[in-house]
């Protein structure tokens, strides 16, 4: 009689402890997918804006690719060393970092430009350079444009080229 | 006399375990429907962003001008669709409008009943080669505890301006 009910408490005390382990586990899967949930519609919010980006880089080259793309109206670099806003009804590149205003929904966007280095004979791209083409020709009428988004902790960048197709 | 003693303590012991593990478990369950609640809200929200934002950026990129212009409402001169060979301009006229918290687009809604759509403006960019029209909006959903709004932004260029 006495051991039985010893037994018993002994056993609570395990089932509690089980109880407790699988709580906590659920506890911690539900936390996990409550920042999962956050993440994820705070990715959607940057991901559209990375596209606005792109597309205002576009809408830079239709608007002058002298005075809006080329040197030395942008500094080449490997790095992000401007910064996008949109600033009553025009996008704005500023040279300042690190970014002082968002875009929208508090997402940074960074940028940088960089040379096109082609085959001299296929006229293939073979390289990126912010300096001289070694063994290839320096192609002055297309940049490749690299743009960064950054929020919260996160970072996702977008490469790609724009040529200088209106010839302005 | 000693055996009901210990019963007691038992008992005492007992209560307070099981008023915890009442306390815990109805915590964790109310965190789980709040989580789940919030999910379903962002859930909402992304999805009607996402649908209204790709919808309206592809309308504005297939169209070639716009015929009238407010910052909650366009009129676009579009291809009748992709494989028509309507000419543009002179095609198609298509319209996007938001009114009482909702977006619709030729008369349809674009966005769902389960969302809100509490601010809603397009910018015109006008260039010598080009033109783009800059949507900004701002959809909600639910409400209390599973309050959740968020804003998004979306630049396109009339492909048919050129």
């Amino acid at each position: 009689m006495h051991r039985s009910r010893g037994f018993s408490i002994v056993e609570l005390i395990v089932a509690l402890g089980v109880l407790a382990a699988s709580f906590s586990t659920i506890y911690g899967a539900v936390i996990l997918a409550d920042r999962s949930v956050t993440r994820a519609a705070r990715r959607t919010q940057a991901l559209f804006i990375l596209e606005e980006a792109v597309e205002a880089m576009r809408y830079r080259r239709d608007s002058g690719w002298t005075a809006n793309i080329a040197s030395p109206a942008l500094t080449l670099s490997t790095t992000p060393n401007y910064c996008l806003t949109y600033v009553a009804g025009a996008y704005v590149l500023t040279a300042t970092s690190p970014c002082p205003t968002a875009i929208t929904a508090n997402v940074k966007v960074a940028m940088n430009i960089q040379d096109v280095c082609r085959n001299s004979s296929t006229g293939d791209i073979v390289g990126v350079t912010t300096g001289v083409c070694s063994g290839s020709t320096l192609d002055s009428d297309t940049k490749r444009v690299t743009v960064t988004a950054s929020w919260d902790q996160f970072t996702e960048s977008v490469d790609f080229y724009i040529a200088d197709l209106f010839g302005n | 006399m000693m055996k009901r003693g210990t019963t007691l303590m038992e008992l005492v012991v007992y209560i307070a375990i099981l008023t915890m593990t009442i306390v815990f478990v109805a915590f964790s369950i109310v965190q789980l429907s709040q989580t789940y609640g919030k999910a379903r809200s962002e859930q909402r929200v992304a999805e009607a962003a996402d649908t209204a934002l790709e919808r309206i950026v592809r309308e504005l990129r297939l169209a070639c001008s716009v015929t009238t212009f407010s910052g909650t409402s366009i009129t676009l001169d579009t291809f009748a669709d992709f494989s028509s060979a309507t000419a543009c301009p002179g095609g198609t006229s298509r319209t996007i409008a938001y009114a009482s918290n909702k977006i619709t687009i030729a008369g349809a809604d674009l966005t769902a009943p389960d969302v809100t759509v509490t601010a809603f403006d397009f910018d015109q960019l006008s260039g010598t080669v080009s033109n783009g029209i800059r949507v900004t909006m701002t959809v909600e959903s639910g409400r209390g505890k599973y309050y959740v709004t968020r804003s998004y932004s979306a630049l396109a260029i009339l492909r048919g301006s050129y």
